[in-house]
């Protein structure tokens, strides 16, 4: 059975037909071809296909595209801001912490999705926020070492007006 | 996955639909999971998350009223949870962000796994699930809601509205889990118990509850009677662990902890008890 949705994809409304057994990661990658979300394990447990859905991070392999009916998504494709990249990026490129690089987009979407709800979120809560996301390359280490930069960076902002 | 997709807009549109050919899905992390493997064959799938009557988490007479669809995640930034300690110790460990944001109480029990994060926790709350159909509603007490593993008391025609969780004012609550990795896993073992009275031996009431030794959620009711109303003692828990471990049924076959390691975790559970309940000079009483 096919079924008509609207979304909202990194800012931009689609109108999409879906089958009502297709999966959101499905229909993000091979409709709209936003392929930075990856399909590791399909059962929920790897997170390489963490998104961003109304504000929230989840499984795309998880949710149906129908379910997405009227949602706003946000991919990695979607949160760099213009010319530039996010702090998380940052982090990562100057902790070394990608490999191969499947796992990524996952763990920066989850990240992305701490720091937006929570910005002064500490170390733990960061790797808190990780603890559903699996790597086979690097060892973790590094993508810790992400975790404690952002942590520092989030709890003393440089541009931040002190409270009264 | 080859099946059809509806979204009833109310409950009244739900019952109307609901029989032995059709699945709900509320946060799909099981469902999904299940359909993809092969272990449930789907050809009907009715979204019941935007049913308003299944939503809120709302303090109500006596206790806490939980929609089916609220996730563990609403669960968790909820200020009434904060005196459900229990209960928001295993909202804060079930799954994993991802998992909570879309995974819900209802699904939870639903799934009926044994061991099942809610289980243990509804079990010494003694909660109630509301149940609907067209037929009308019930009310069954959680330790008969679920019947066996992946089993629950409902008919084809039913589904669960909501959870109400009687309150405990001044309880200890305590939730515990043993995990293969520090990471996301289901618990290979869990215990709750809720303890009213904690501080006056004489008036003392215990509850415990663990998940992962028999089919359904184990709780020993005589066991608990015998440890309420009185002073403690290391030799009491010593009797109590002896008197559970004739009674348990963990499976040898189980993947994720062998029955020795279940037993052990029994005994770290009742040992941690026993000194949140004994005074001692240097420890702080337990409030709660
Ligand atoms: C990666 C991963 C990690 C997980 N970790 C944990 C964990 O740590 N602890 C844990 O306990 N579980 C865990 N789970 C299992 C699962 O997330 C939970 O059982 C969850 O609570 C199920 O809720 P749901 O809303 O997703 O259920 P769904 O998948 O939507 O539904 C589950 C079942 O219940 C039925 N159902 C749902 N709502 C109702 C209702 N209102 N009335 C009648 N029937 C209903 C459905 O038809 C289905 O059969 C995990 C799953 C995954 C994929
Ligand atoms: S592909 Fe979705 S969690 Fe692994
Ligand atoms: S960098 Fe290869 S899986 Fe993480």
């Amino acid at each position: 059975m096919k079924h008509d949705i609207q979304l909202t994809v990194n800012g931009i409304p689609r109108n999409l037909t879906v089958t009502a057994d297709d999966t959101l990661l499905r229909v993000l990658r091979e409709e709209l071809h936003l392929t930075g979300a990856k399909k590791g394990c399909g059962e929920g447990e790897c997170g390489a296909c963490t998104i961003i859905m109304n504000g929230e991070a989840i499984r795309a392999c998880l949710v149906l595209a129908v379910e997405a009916n009227g949602a706003d998504i946000l991919t990695i494709e979607g949160i760099t801001p213009p010319n530039g990249i996010t702090r998380v990026q940052q982090a990562f490129i100057e902790a070394d912490a990608v490999q191969c690089g499947f796992c990524t987009p996952g763990f920066v979407m989850a990240l992305e999705a701490e720091l937006r709800r929570n910005p002064r979120a500490t170390a733990a809560d960061l790797r808190n926020a990780l603890g559903g996301h699996l790597c086979r390359c690097t060892g973790y280490e590094a993508i810790l070492q992400v975790t404690e930069t952002l942590a520092t960076s989030a709890t003393r902002p440089k541009n931040t007006k002190k409270r009264a | 996955m080859n099946f059809t997709y509806a979204q009833p807009r109310t409950l009244a549109e739900l019952l109307a639909q609901k029989d032995a050919q059709t699945h709900l899905l509320a946060g799909g992390t099981d469902l999904l999971v299940d359909t993809r493997s092969g272990k449930k064959s789907v050809a009907r799938v009715l979204d019941i998350k935007a049913i308003p009557e299944l939503r809120g988490i709302r303090a109500v007479k006596g206790g806490l009223q939980i929609g089916a669809c609220e996730t563990f995640t609403h669960l968790l930034r909820s200020p009434h949870l904060q005196k459900y300690p229990a209960l928001r110790e295993c909202a804060s460990v079930m799954g994993c962000h991802e998992i909570r944001n879309r995974a819900t109480l209802g699904g939870n029990i639903c799934n009926a796994s044994p061991g099942s994060e809610s289980s243990v926790v509804l079990s010494v709350h003694e909660a109630q699930i509301n149940i609907a159909s067209r037929r009308g509603t019930r009310r069954v007490a959680y330790d008969d809601f679920t019947t066996g593993v992946n089993r629950t008391c409902l008919e084809p025609d039913e589904v669960v509205v909501s959870i109400f969780i009687p309150s405990a004012p001044r309880a200890l609550g305590i939730y515990r889990r043993i995990t293969r990795t520090a990471g996301m896993d289901l618990a290979c073992w869990n215990g709750a118990a809720l303890v009213f009275s904690p501080n006056t031996p004489a008036k003392r009431e215990i509850r415990f509850a663990f998940g992962t030794v028999m089919s359904t959620t184990y709780r020993p009711r005589a066991i608990e009677a015998q440890l309420s109303r009185r002073p403690l003692t290391p030799a009491d828990m010593d009797a109590a662990y002896e008197a559970i471990c004739a009674e348990i049924q963990p499976r040898a076959s189980s993947l994720r902890a062998s029955p020795d390691e279940k037993r052990r975790a029994i005994r770290n559970f009742l040992n941690e008890l026993l000194a949140l309940l004994t005074p001692a000079p240097t420890r702080r009483q337990p409030t709660a």
